[in-house]
């Protein structure tokens, strides 16, 4: 027996625990991505992603996204993005990153825009102010500078009969009463800035008054000459009646639905064989049917959020009930069934709204009229660009204007959630608001 | 059956074992005894039983009946693994893995191992030390395999069929090296089916036919009752009248012809001879093993198995 | 020999099991046809289809799905080749038996097997780790870097036990066969080659039986592309079908120790 040998065992325990440091450190040095900040602190601007967000893209939820804005534009959508080392992130998870919404029926004045960016609208549809305003606010929709408007499409001044529906608010209105005036008319419109034309046809019969209306010859008339000069027409009207009339004249949309009567299933197929769109304003019809949700929204949010101007309108009430909130649903149901696109808009501000607002409102509305909550944010994001002929926002995808809604919450169980907002940015900029705190 | 009465040196032990394959029998109420400090040589032709006894022995067949001891505990137990050290007669180890490598692998089983310049020494192996097992020739695995049976330094070794596939060198030093073993007091069992080999290392040689223990006893004991002739005739003789001749070892008719083991063929000739001066076909051949068999037995049924 | 019951404590139960793991990694290491499939296979696979042709722009979703997808892959090889194909091996040339003469525990040579394919999986997912992290850019927080990791390699431990299955019953001949067969087939059903949504239904619903599909959906989990089934569900599976393996392994060993 010479001397003992070594035992052979007895490097194993310290091989085993190298090899398995070295497993660990390499798991320790392998990238990770930057840290992402929790929405709640200062949002970042221009240039940044937020990570890890559920996304509702302008059609349907997708989980579990990374979204890219490069100099206020969306420059990439998708799962795992490879993000460039210290591009500021935001940290989605437990959030709903949709884009701005989009009211596609207000009529702007005041602090209007800075109302309805704060509530996450970044874009409206006006459908009748003052050519003044629009031609004032016009260049800041393709400005990707910092602001606190939401970006304004409208159709400036409206087309109605002397003395008749539009004429009551104290901004000057020109008016007409023939078809010959037509053409003229609404290239004067198209000189002003409206970027389609308007027609009222309103005789104040479903709420008990007689106004001066357009007749049928004139409104065939204006809507001929609007698509002469390319414009898209769309028309006010009350009731089930005029729309179907309005139908055939050859209209592009309604920005209302009327309360008198539930369409026909038949009527609902025509209006979507003719591809017409429909601005139901459900938040302003319940309004007139004597059940505001201004109260009810008003209750929702904290006081600091809300402008006086917000606190006013949202409180008013229509004078006497005029059709019945059911009476609109069901048509929005059936006119939704049968395929018409429908467009979410508030009419802000009159009784029982508010701008920016209400539009949270009018997503529960049009989520009662059976529209899912994915149909329901398309009818406030996708839709109104998409039958405006607007190209470059209402859905998050590659090259759109970063405008902005995130939401806390997964709005795809619970739509009341998307007035739980925890950033909004216009153009790539965040939103400063009483929230932001 | 011969039944030793228990020593108190037993090491280990098979008693009352029978093991089945199927239909087969393979042992039949077997009992086996290794002393302390003894080469036992279990000798027996192939299909004996012998790698059976031995595999009931290491534990790695499962007792169906009787009982097997090692020091005392059931032949699977850890200690008994630790104080036993086995060569089987077929094995193999990684081929990947060089000899060193498998030896320093079973060393670190034991608690006081043999060292490995010792080991390689005894299995002559210094010049193989770091090559793969799987590029050894069949004689140098089989010198591994003893090598690693002697790794821990095992008080019991069993040995099935150690020299199978050696060369004639390779033989004599594993012959050395038991003999070695013996003499440093270790316990060896070798299984084997040469008696050449059996008596050229065993104290003790127990011989297994069919599954049970024919003869025991020291080489010498059991090569007398082997180390004869066949005398064979065509014979009115009886094998009743042929048996009763003190110098027969055993009988068997074949056929026609009558078969005496023994001793002293001259004379049993002349016996025979003077009963039955006709008899014819003679002849008078050294004992093969199954003969050798035969007169330990003393019965004759067939003769199949090699001889 | 009171030396002996000391020196069989916990201690040189570990000390036997991590020699032993040493020996086996040593001698399946010097195995080309276990070692450079095992090793190769995964990674080029990977390098192949997630690094160089770098699906899907500027998202990383490809190289990250395959991570995790080659990942499982990689620790299947090991496991079902190493314990397959491996024990029916040591058991035709008595390797085993001879093993079981021993002081070895049997549970170190269990533990010997399952190291050695854990220590392969290791490698596999270093390197595949690397390559997602420094050449594919895949980024993913410390933790879903540990929790892949970690759930890849405890998959050692339900593939290994089909291997056991596998090995207690075929021989060596088959065994390769049988192996071969399991590990293309479930590899493939299962999604780790192909993203299981981009197969037949059919195919997902045989998928569910095998504990590849499992494995392969918790570790997709940790990066949320799974196709959202219940980690418990999945579980619960994993542990079925793991329990129905082992059965089949103790049922083959029975039938081997001569009873």
């Amino acid at each position: 027996m010479a001397s003992p040998e070594r035992p052979i065992w007895r490097r194993d325990p310290l091989i085993a625990a190298v090899a398995a440091a070295a497993f660990v450190g390499l798991l320790m040095t392998l990238p990770a991505p930057d840290p992402a900040d929790p929405p709640g602190g200062p949002l970042p601007e221009t240039d940044f992603a937020v990570v890890d967000v559920t996304v509702f893209d302008g059609e349907e939820f997708r989980p579990h996204r990374d979204v890219w804005v490069e100099d206020g534009r969306i420059r990439a959508v998708g799962q795992r993005l490879a993000l460039p080392d210290g591009l500021p992130r935001v940290d989605g998870r437990g959030h709903t990153l949709l884009p701005g919404l989009m009211d596609a029926h207000t009529h702007t004045f005041g602090l209007a825009l800075t109302d309805a960016l704060r509530f996450g609208v970044t874009t409206v549809f006006d459908q009748f102010t003052s050519p003044s305003v629009l031609a004032q606010k016009r260049a800041a929709r393709d400005d990707l500078s910092r602001s606190n408007e939401a970006d304004l499409f409208s159709a400036g001044n409206v087309a109605t009969a002397p003395g008749g529906h539009g004429t009551q608010f104290g901004v000057p209105v020109e008016t007409l009463t023939s078809p010959g005036e037509a053409p003229a008319f609404v290239r004067e419109r198209k000189e002003e800035g409206s970027d389609w034309i308007k027609i009222i046809w309103e005789d104040g019969g479903t709420f008990g008054a007689d106004i001066p209306t357009l007749d049928r010859a004139t409104i065939a008339a204006v809507i001929e000459a609007a698509h002469a000069e390319e414009l898209l027409a769309v028309i006010h009207i009350s009731t089930l009646e005029h729309g179907l009339a309005a139908l055939d004249m050859g209209i592009n949309g309604l920005v209302h639905v009327w309360g008198d009567e539930v369409i026909s299933e038949a009527d609902a197929a025509r209006f979507a064989e003719a591809g017409v769109f429909v601005i139901p304003t459900l938040s302003v019809r319940v309004a007139a049917a004597g059940e505001s949700m201004g109260p009810d929204l008003l209750a929702a949010t904290r006081p600091e959020d809300v402008s006086d101007m917000q606190r006013q309108t949202l409180a008013q009430t229509f004078p006497r009930p005029v059709g019945t909130s059911e009476a609109s649903i069901e048509s929005v149901r059936r006119l939704h069934a049968a395929g018409v696109r429908i467009l979410a808009g508030t009419d802000a501000p009159n009784p029982g709204t508010g701008f920016g607002i209400s539009m949270h409102g009018e997503l529960r509305l049009l989520e009662r009229a059976g529209l899912s909550p994915a149909e329901a944010l398309a009818a406030a994001t996708a839709h109104p660009p998409d039958a405006f002929g607007i190209e470059d926002r209402g859905r998050l995808q590659r090259g759109r204007i970063a405008d902005l809604l995130l939401v806390a919450g997964d709005l795809e169980s619970d739509l009341s959630r998307s007035a739980a907002i925890a950033g909004v940015w216009k153009d790539g900029f965040p939103v400063e608001a009483a929230w932001a705190r | 059956m011969p039944s030793e009465p228990p020593s108190p040196a037993a090491l280990a032990g098979l008693s009352g074992v029978s093991h089945r394959y199927g239909d087969v029998l393979a042992l039949d109420r077997l009992d086996l005894e290794v002393r302390q400090g003894e080469v036992l040589a279990v000798l027996g032709p192939n299909g004996a039983g012998k790698t059976t006894a031995v595999s009931l022995l290491l534990g790695t067949l499962t007792l169906q009946s009787g009982t097997a001891r090692v020091f005392g505990s059931a032949p699977d137990a850890a200690n008994v693994r630790l104080r036993r050290g086995a060569m089987l007669q077929v094995s193999g180890v990684p081929e990947t893995l060089t000899v060193a490598e498998h030896l320093a692998l079973f060393r670190a089983y034991y608690p006081s191992p043999l060292p490995t310049a010792r080991l390689l020494e005894m299995a002559g192996l210094r010049e193989l030390r770091d090559r793969r097992f799987g590029k050894l020739s069949g004689g140098q695995k089989q010198r591994v395999m003893f090598a690693l049976a002697l790794a821990g330094d095992p008080e019991l070794v069993f040995l099935d069929e150690p020299t199978a596939g050696l060369d004639l060198d390779g033989r004599r030093r594993l012959w050395d090296e038991i003999r070695a073993l013996k003499a440093a007091g270790r316990t060896a069992v070798l299984t084997t089916h040469y008696l050449e080999e059996a008596d050229a290392l065993a104290d003790r040689i127990a011989v297994i036919h069919r599954g049970r223990l024919i003869a025991e006893g020291s080489p010498e004991d059991i090569k007398s009752r082997t180390a004869g002739r066949v005398v064979r005739c065509v014979t009115t003789i009886t094998p009743e009248t042929a048996r009763s001749f003190p110098e027969a070892a055993g009988v068997e008719t074949k056929g026609q012809h009558l078969e005496v083991v023994t001793a002293e063929p001259e004379a049993v000739l002349r016996r025979m001879f003077a009963l039955d001066p006709e008899l014819g076909d003679l002849t008078v051949v050294g004992v093969g093993l199954e003969e050798a068999f035969l007169a330990l037995t003393g019965d004759g049924a067939g003769s199949d198995g090699e001889a | 020999m009171t030396a002996n019951t000391a020196r069989r404590g916990l201690l040189w139960h570990l000390r036997i099991a991590l020699l032993e793991t040493r020996f086996q990694f040593l001698s399946s290491l010097r195995l080309p046809a276990f070692a450079v499939p095992t090793l190769l296979f995964p990674v080029f696979f990977y390098l192949f289809f997630a690094v160089v042709f770098q699906p899907g722009g500027p998202s990383l979703v490809a190289p990250t799905y395959m991570l995790a997808t080659y990942g499982v892959f990689g620790v299947l090889g090991p496991s079902i080749f190493g314990f397959g194909v491996g024990l029916a091996e040591e058991r035709d040339t008595g390797a085993l038996l001879l093993k079981r003469t021993t002081p070895m525990p049997a549970g170190a040579f269990l533990f010997a097997r399952v190291g050695t394919a854990a220590i392969f999986g290791a490698v596999v997912v270093a390197v595949l780790f690397l390559l997602a992290g420094f050449a594919a850019g895949v980024e993913l927080h410390r933790s879903q870097w540990f929790s892949l990791a970690g759930i890849i390699l405890a998959a050692v431990l339900p593939f290994s036990a089909i291997g056991l299955a596998i090995g207690a019953w075929a021989k060596q001949q088959a065994a390769v066969a049988v192996v071969n067969l399991v590990f293309i087939g479930m590899s493939l059903i299962s999604g780790l080659w192909v993203p299981i949504y981009m197969l037949p239904n059919v195919m997902q619903d045989i998928a569910i039986v095998f504990p590849t599909f499992h494995l392969g959906q918790l570790a997709l989990k940790v990066i949320d592309l799974d196709l959202g089934g219940s980690v418990w569900l999945h579980l619960v599976l994993l542990g079925v079908q793991t329990a129905v393996c082992l059965a089949v392994a103790a049922a083959g060993f029975r039938r081997f120790s001569g009873r």
